[in-house]
């Protein structure tokens, strides 16, 4: 199993040399501890580079290279993380490509827009392209039931019916493969990682961050603006107060009950599950047995 | 441009096309699809009972009562998520449909699922859900290639992306955007929270946020601050997502997103039809909606310029304060 360090900017790259640094948001050492008694000794040999929420946040060339030479430095291959985007993103990301391509770098990329899986099938086919965890649809509302319960629902509720994430059905497997997909990402369901419909080709799971929701409205960018600046999608500026902040969420009314399995987080323009030891311990073990072809390990998801 | 508006029953079907609706979506979840999938796991985006149509004979009703007024139905099909299985179950429900009646389209935002009805039902024409997230050129031609005839894009594009998108695409295909009622905080495409799962994890009014800073300390000057801040964003939920507690305006009007102002630009760029959101809204708020949308297309009849129609609308609205806080806009400026 190959192991990838998540770095979701430049201003993160010091997790390239200590990628188990301390973390506010879950205790790494745990972690890292817990990962090699059940994988292994942890060795990464690729670096993703860039995110996948928010365009604003596309690095430019000069910060790829500068993170692909030093990746190269450490032995590391390099996978550039991008995100949906509006037609602002796109021109971002297409003169990116074009730079790369002239640099002769045929990265593989992680996609997380269809009009990014076309425009590398059309225009770079020289890149590799990876289907991201947001293409790859799956049901991530924690609230859809801890894994003893859903084994206990699954025998009334017809366990066929409830797909852990859309790249297990044939005829997405058929899109993809339209598309020169070999390798799609996946991070773990709050629901507990099962068995899965293996395919032809790989499979990534980032952890310990699952994905819940995000969009173009960033309740953090316009902190600070003028009331009636706030909430827009379309300002194309932005003062990355996400780098700088970050929030956790409850709720004790029980409309979102709280878990010993992980908390609830908001980072910039995204919500995510973070999942703690214990959970992630099972989650190891069934990896172990189902085979990941990719594990990403991000100490922040932006 | 057509009027679409939300339907769950024939009788809505008929109120909102003699109020003026053009075009009719709804969905339909069979009685039998529990047994299928378990109760959480819907054909569309909203549960049996809670938007959809109670049969296929009242969709086959709804069909025949829309092409004698000369007005389309359109299919919702717009689960971002389905097994091997259901793909089989929703092909058998579909030819179903179609042996029964003419629904003039279907809404899709799975590129698997739309492959599949272009390959297997070639005659059906296919709408890409704004769950396909369309957001750039590149995914429009992504679901254009893919067949669909109709893009409909999300909320809150940029008009001018918008516009740049259908000039690249071209007319060959039909565009539609959204212009009245309920917002998202979050991308539709890109959110995997369930509302089967005790209601919207997003707009969840009992959230608590505390704040951190980088290193991990929760400082009171920044907590202060973004308190504030928090009492901004719940007045925006309050006001763009939910609809200002589904109150109605002084004139009679819904309140939630609206587009109005920009009828003028999207008449230009040339969007054929103008959706309604709600499903799952009370047939009066949808009649009212239909019927603000109708008298303002009509404000579009004899006059070009874009700032007078803005001020009609504004006078229309009857909502000054509202419409000065931008919280109730789905095209901002």
């Amino acid at each position: 199993m190959e192991w990838a360090l998540g770095i979701p900017n430049i201003e993160k790259v010091y997790f390239m040399d200590d990628p188990w640094c301390e973390n506010n948001l879950f205790r790494s050492s745990m972690i890292k501890e817990i990962s090699e008694n059940v994988l292994g000794e942890i060795l990464f040999t690729r670096i993703y580079f860039g995110q996948e929420f928010c365009e604003r946040s596309i690095p430019s060339l000069r910060e790829v290279l500068d993170v692909y030479y030093r990746a190269r430095e450490h032995g590391q291959e390099l996978t550039l993380v991008t995100p949906y985007v509006t037609e602002n993103g796109l021109t971002t990301l297409r003169q990116l490509l074009q730079g790369l391509s002239e640099e002769g770098l045929a990265l593989e990329v992680v996609v997380n827009d269809w009009g990014i899986l076309y425009l590398l099938n059309q225009e770079y086919p020289g890149f590799k392209p990876i289907i991201g965890r947001q293409l790859n649809k799956a049901w991530r509302d924690p609230r859809i039931g801890s894994p003893t319960e859903n084994k206990k629902k699954t025998h009334s509720q017809k366990s066929w019916s409830l797909p852990m994430t859309s790249f297990e059905s044939d005829i997405i497997q058929k899109v993809f493969r339209d598309f020169g997909v070999s390798q799609v990402e996946l991070d773990i369901p709050p629901s507990g990682l099962n068995d899965f419909g293996r395919w032809d080709n790989k499979v990534s799971l980032y952890f310990p961050y699952t994905v819940i929701t995000s969009g173009r409205m960033c309740l953090l960018r316009s902190w600070g603006y003028q009331k009636d600046d706030k909430f827009k999608t379309t300002d194309k500026t932005c003062g990355r107060i996400c780098r700088q902040f970050w929030l956790e969420l409850s709720d004790k009314s029980g409309q979102v009950p709280a878990s010993p399995n992980w908390k609830i987080v908001q980072k910039g323009n995204a919500i995510f599950c973070v999942f703690k030891e214990g959970f992630l311990k099972d989650t190891f073990n069934i990896i172990s047995r189902i085979g990941i072809d990719r594990l990403i390990f991000q100490p922040e998801p932006i | 441009m057509n009027i679409l508006a939300p339907i769950t029953s024939l009788e809505e079907g008929r109120t909102l096309i003699l109020e003026g609706a053009k075009e009719l979506y709804c969905g339909l979840q069979p009685e039998y699809w529990d047994s299928v999938s378990g109760d959480r796991f819907w054909l569309n985006r909203r549960g049996p009972g809670q938007g959809n149509l109670p049969s296929l004979e009242e969709l086959s009703k709804v069909v025949g009562l829309a092409h004698f007024h000369d007005v389309k139905v359109f299919l919702t099909l717009n689960q971002s998520i389905y097994s091997n299985a259901l793909y089989q179950e929703i092909l058998k429900f579909v030819r179903k449909v179609y042996a029964t009646c003419s629904p003039d389209a279907l809404i899709i935002g799975d590129p698997g699922l739309m492959k599949m009805m272009k390959e297997k039902m070639p005659e059906v024409t296919l709408h890409a859900s704004s769950l396909g997230g369309i957001l750039n050129t590149e995914t429009a031609k992504f679901f254009r290639d893919l067949g669909a005839k109709r893009l409909i894009f999300p909320r809150y594009v940029d008009l001018e992306d918008m516009a740049r998108i259908m000039q690249k695409i071209g007319s060959d295909m039909e565009y539609e955007a959204f212009i009245l009622n309920d917002g998202c905080i979050f991308e539709e495409a890109y959110c995997f929270a369930n509302h089967a799962f005790n209601g919207a994890i997003c707009h969840n009014p009992h959230w608590i946020y505390k704040l951190y800073d980088k290193s991990g300390q929760s400082r009171k000057e920044a907590s202060r601050s973004f308190s504030q801040h928090l009492r901004d964003y719940r007045e925006f939920i309050y006001i763009g997502i939910k609809n200002m507690a589904e109150s109605i305006s002084p004139k009679g009007d819904p309140m939630g997103m609206c587009g109005l102002c920009a009828l003028p630009e999207l008449k230009a760029m040339g969007v054929c039809s103008l959706k309604i959101v709600g499903r799952e809204s009370p047939l009066e708020k949808k009649a009212a909606s239909v019927r603000l949308l109708r008298k303002s297309l009509a404000s579009l009849e004899g006059e070009e310029n874009p700032e007078i129609l803005k001020l009609c609308f504004r006078m229309m609205r009857s909502i000054p304060k509202l419409c000065d806080s931008n919280y109730m806009c789905y095209y901002r400026n």
